[in-house]
C-alpha cells in the first residue's frame, strides 16, 4: 500500500516537473539572445559573454526555478549583472598584475578590444541587402557608443531601455536606489545623444 | 520613452535576431546544459540511495535492539510480533530521516 501511495505521488511530481521544465525552457529561449548581446556589450569578449550567459542560466534554473514565473526575468538579469561584475573584477585583478602583458593579450588571444564585425553578419532571416547593411551599420554605431559608457550607466541603460524594466525593477537588479538608476540612466542617455547625435538612425 | 530612446531600443532588439550561427548554437547548448543540470538534481522522493540509507538505518537499529539468543524467551511468536510493532511504530521516523537526508543531498 505504501509503495503504491508513493508511486502515485511520483507520477504527480513528474507531471509538474515537466510543466516547470517547459516554462523554464520557454523563458530561457526568450532571454538568451538579449542576454548574450548585453553581456557582449559589457565584456567585449565573445567567450566571456557566452560563459556568463551559461552560468546565469544554470544558476537561475538551479536556485530559482521554484519561484513564480514573473520573478524569473528580474532574477535572471540580476544574476547576469552579478556575473558580469564578477568577471570585470577578475579581469581588473588580473590586469593589475599583468599590466604590461595586456597589450599582447588583446592582440594575440582574440580578445575583442573592438567590436567583432562577424557579430553583425546577418542571420538567415535577414531582409534586403541594402536594408541589412543599413541595419548593421546602425547596430555597429550604437553598440560602439554603448560599449564606451561607464559600466553603471551601461547597466542602467540596458535594463531600462533595452529590456524595458521599470526604474524600480532596474534598481532591484542593480542593487541600488531608484534615484541612482535615474541618475545613471539620465547620464547614459546624455552621453549617447552626444556621441550619436539626435538623428543617428536616419 | 522619447523617440531617441525608442529608436535605440528598436535597433538593439533587432540586433538580437542577427547573431551568427555558431553563437546561436552555443546559446542553445547553454540552455540545454542548464536544463539538464536541473533535471539531474530532481531525484524521486524515495530515490534508491535515500531509501538505502533509511533501510540501513532501520537494519542497524534492529540489530542493536534485537535481544541476544540467551535472552530469547520461549514464546518466540510473541516476541517477533512485538518487535515488528516497535519497528512499524518507528517507520515514520525513518521515512522522515530519509526525507531530511534527501533534502540535504
Amino acid at each position: 500500500m505504501l509503495l503504491n501511495y508513493y508511486g502515485d505521488m511520483t507520477k504527480i511530481d513528474e507531471r509538474s516537473v515537466t510543466l516547470e521544465q517547459q516554462s523554464l525552457e520557454s523563458f530561457l529561449v526568450s532571454v538568451e539572445r538579449r542576454a548574450y548581446r548585453m553581456a557582449y556589450a559589457s565584456l567585449g569578449h565573445r567567450e566571456d559573454a557566452l560563459d556568463v550567459v551559461q552560468e546565469s542560466m544554470t544558476q537561475l534554473v538551479a536556485r530559482y526555478s521554484n519561484k513564480g514565473v514573473d520573478e524569473w526575468r528580474p532574477l535572471f538579469y540580476r544574476i547576469l549583472q552579478s556575473r558580469i561584475n564578477d568577471l570585470h573584477r577578475r579581469h581588473k585583478i588580473q590586469n593589475k598584475f599583468k599590466g604590461w602583458l595586456t597589450r599582447f593579450r588583446d592582440k594575440d588571444s582574440g580578445v575583442d578590444s573592438e567590436l567583432d564585425p562577424i557579430e553583425n553578419v546577418p542571420g538567415p532571416d535577414s531582409v534586403s541587402p541594402h536594408q541589412q547593411h543599413e541595419r548593421s551599420k546602425q547596430i555597429g554605431v550604437l553598440q560602439s557608443a554603448l560599449v564606451a559608457l561607464p559600466e553603471r550607466q551601461k547597466q542602467a541603460f540596458m535594463l531600462r531601455c533595452w529590456e524595458g524594466f521599470s526604474t524600480a525593477e532596474t534598481a532591484s537588479v542593480m542593487k541600488c536606489s531608484e534615484g541612482s538608476v535615474k541618475t545613471h540612466y539620465s547620464r547614459a542617455i546624455h552621453s549617447l545623444r552626444a556621441t550619436l547625435g539626435e538623428h543617428w538612425y536616419e | 520613452m522619447n523617440d531617441f530612446e525608442k529608436q535605440m531600443q528598436k535597433v538593439l532588439r533587432s540586433s538580437e535576431r542577427e547573431l551568427d550561427t555558431e553563437t546561436t548554437q552555443r546559446l542553445v547548448q547553454s540552455r540545454i546544459n542548464a536544463l539538464n543540470a536541473a533535471s539531474k538534481r530532481r531525484m524521486p522522493r524515495f530515490f534508491v540511495p535515500a531509501t538505502g540509507m533509511a533501510l540501513a538505518s532501520v537494519l542497524a537499529l534492529v540489530l542493536v535492539l534485537s535481544p541476544s539468543v540467551q535472552d530469547y524467551p520461549s514464546n518466540q511468536e510473541e516476541i517477533l510480533l512485538s518487535e515488528g510493532l516497535d519497528l512499524y511504530e518507528d517507520m515514520d521516523f525513518y521515512y522522515w530521516l530519509a526525507d531530511e537526508e534527501n533534502l540535504q543531498g
